[in-house]
């Protein structure tokens, strides 16, 4: 708060016209509604309105509540390109689980929509997924050792967000912006360009580490140790400032995979593809999570 | 504004007890100057505030070129690899992959967080010597602001999923933001080429790059 920085007068002061004068001036200064007793002191959070800053918020469930993970959600690798339809997370009784806003949630240009997303996944593999496809390369062999194929580990699952924005009958899903359906071409694959995965979360499958390896080529002693990516948690994040309104009436996530780097020739931009060669061998895992949504004014 | 209601005091003039007391106590009255105290709860909606009053939101997304890391792009990589950081062309150390600015932060509290997807190729952790240890492989993660490192973290160690944030306490002014990786250093057992084409293969990659950051100073 304001405040006069000039000792009291006690008994036995000399009483001056100066001093009297530049007591009151005092006081004028302190007076002066201005940017600072006004902008930088008198404001603070108890004088603004409920949820200034964050309007809304909301936490809803996904999948399923497994702590145990006694029973998970299992899908399994798409096995045809492109695919028909993701996988819509759900609680395991074929109950989809998605987020819902009352009446549909009005986001503005003045917003700032922020989603994030957890979920506890496993990749579930049989045999050697991880040197099927396009998910290896070879590297040379050298003092008795043959050429070896070396799994890139790249191979993942993406999960990415889905909402509709039409209304509360909730059968209009589309991707949210900056994130493609993974159906586009890639050469000979279907993906999506790197550019398009803005709202796409990856989630490992496997790692593969190679024994005995010799100046990078395989020796007559290399070996392979792969290991699948076990219970874990993944997240996602997302935010977006619209345009103009945009009314929110759902919000979910669909996974997809097998997917591996690609480019369509040398030169091209860099894209997540669907690789089927794996499929009949990874499944993904999954149980509980939780997705919250937040609406941050921008200023 | 200072208003005399009474007399302004002269020197060479006649000073009273009163007339000190009645000029006293009608200023006093114009003492009204607002503060927190005097205001009432939840008075303010944003109708009332200018823009920016209280805080500012700065986000990014995509972040960087098309939301990835473009200071390494090996063209040569296979092509079920990124075209991306190879140890041919990467120099080490840590490497600004994406840039912003926090325009007129006023000073105070800043939150922010960087996201994306991330990939390491952990192949080669394996060295034929003896007694070696094996070497795990990270694409370790920091924000800068304003020079000063922000959050760090060891980051990802496959082909998986990050974010990281953190708060801090900021001057006013335009605040320059960086984003680094930095890879794990190469060893001397590492797998660089494909052996058919004698391409370079991918060590790193980040995409997917989002920013947000939220300055509040009130």
């Amino acid at each position: 708060m304001s405040r006069i920085n000039r000792a009291r007068i006690v008994d036995g002061d000399d009483t001056s016209a100066a001093s009297l004068n530049d007591r009151f001036d005092d006081f004028s200064q302190a007076n002066a509604v201005d940017q600072f007793n006004l902008r930088d002191a008198a404001v603070d959070l108890p004088q603004l309105g409920t949820g200034f800053q964050a309007p809304f918020m909301q936490s809803d469930n996904l999948g399923k509540s497994d702590l145990l993970h006694a029973a998970p959600v299992s899908f399994s690798a798409q096995g045809s390109t492109p695919y028909s339809t993701p996988h819509v997370l759900q609680d395991g009784s074929a109950n989809v689980t998605i987020a819902t806003y009352t009446g549909g949630l009005t986001v503005t240009p003045s917003d700032v929509f922020r989603i994030y997303w957890s979920l506890s996944v496993r990749a579930d593999i049989q045999n050697t997924p991880y040197r099927q496809g396009m998910q290896f390369n070879t590297i040379a062999g050298t003092g008795g050792g043959g050429n070896f194929d070396v799994s890139t580990s790249a191979g993942c699952f993406v999960a990415w967000l889905q909402w509709d924005i039409t209304d509360a009958g909730l059968t209009h899903w589309t991707e949210v912006p900056g994130q493609g359906d993974f159906k586009t071409a890639i050469g000979s694959y279907h993906g999506n360009a790197l550019l398009n995965c803005q709202a796409t979360t990856v989630i490992p499958l496997w790692s593969v580490y190679m024994r005995n390896v010799n100046n990078g080529d395989s020796s007559s002693g290399t070996t392979e140790e792969a290991t699948a990516a076990g219970w874990r948690g993944v997240s996602g994040a997302w935010h977006y400032v619209p345009g103009s309104n945009v009314t929110v009436y759902g919000l979910r996530i669909v996974a997809l995979g097998v997917m591996h780097p690609r480019r369509a020739s040398a030169g091209t931009s860099n894209a997540l593809v669907l690789d089927v060669a794996p499929a009949s061998n990874v499944d993904l895992e999954y149980t509980g999570g939780r997705l919250v949504t937040f609406v941050n004014r921008v200023k | 504004m200072k208003h005399w209601t009474q007399r302004e005091t002269r020197t060479g003039g006649s000073v009273t007890p009163d007339s000190i007391q009645r000029e006293m106590t009608s200023s006093q009255s114009s003492i009204t100057a607002l503060d927190r105290s005097q205001l009432p709860a939840a008075c303010i909606d944003a109708t009332r505030l200018k823009d920016y009053a209280l805080h500012r939101v700065y986000q990014e997304i995509p972040w960087g070129t098309q939301g990835q890391q473009t200071v390494v792009t090996d063209t040569s990589a296979p092509l079920n690899n990124f075209s991306a950081i190879t140890y041919q062309l990467y120099n080490g150390g840590w490497t600004t992959v994406a840039t912003t600015t926090l325009t007129a932060f006023k000073g105070g509290s800043l939150m922010a967080e960087w996201s994306g997807n991330a990939y390491v190729y952990p192949a080669s952790t394996g060295p034929a010597l003896a007694n070696v240890e094996y070497v795990p492989r990270y694409v370790r993660l920091r924000l800068l602001v304003a020079g000063r490192v922000f959050v760090e973290c060891l980051g990802p160690a496959s082909h998986e999923a990050f974010r990281v944030f953190g708060t801090g306490i900021f001057e006013q002014g335009d605040l320059p933001v960086e984003a680094q990786i930095r890879l794990t250093d190469a060893t001397y057992d590492d797998i660089l080429r494909e052996v058919t084409t004698n391409d370079p293969i991918c060590q790193a990659h980040v995409y997917s790059m989002r920013f947000l950051g939220i300055g509040r100073w009130r």
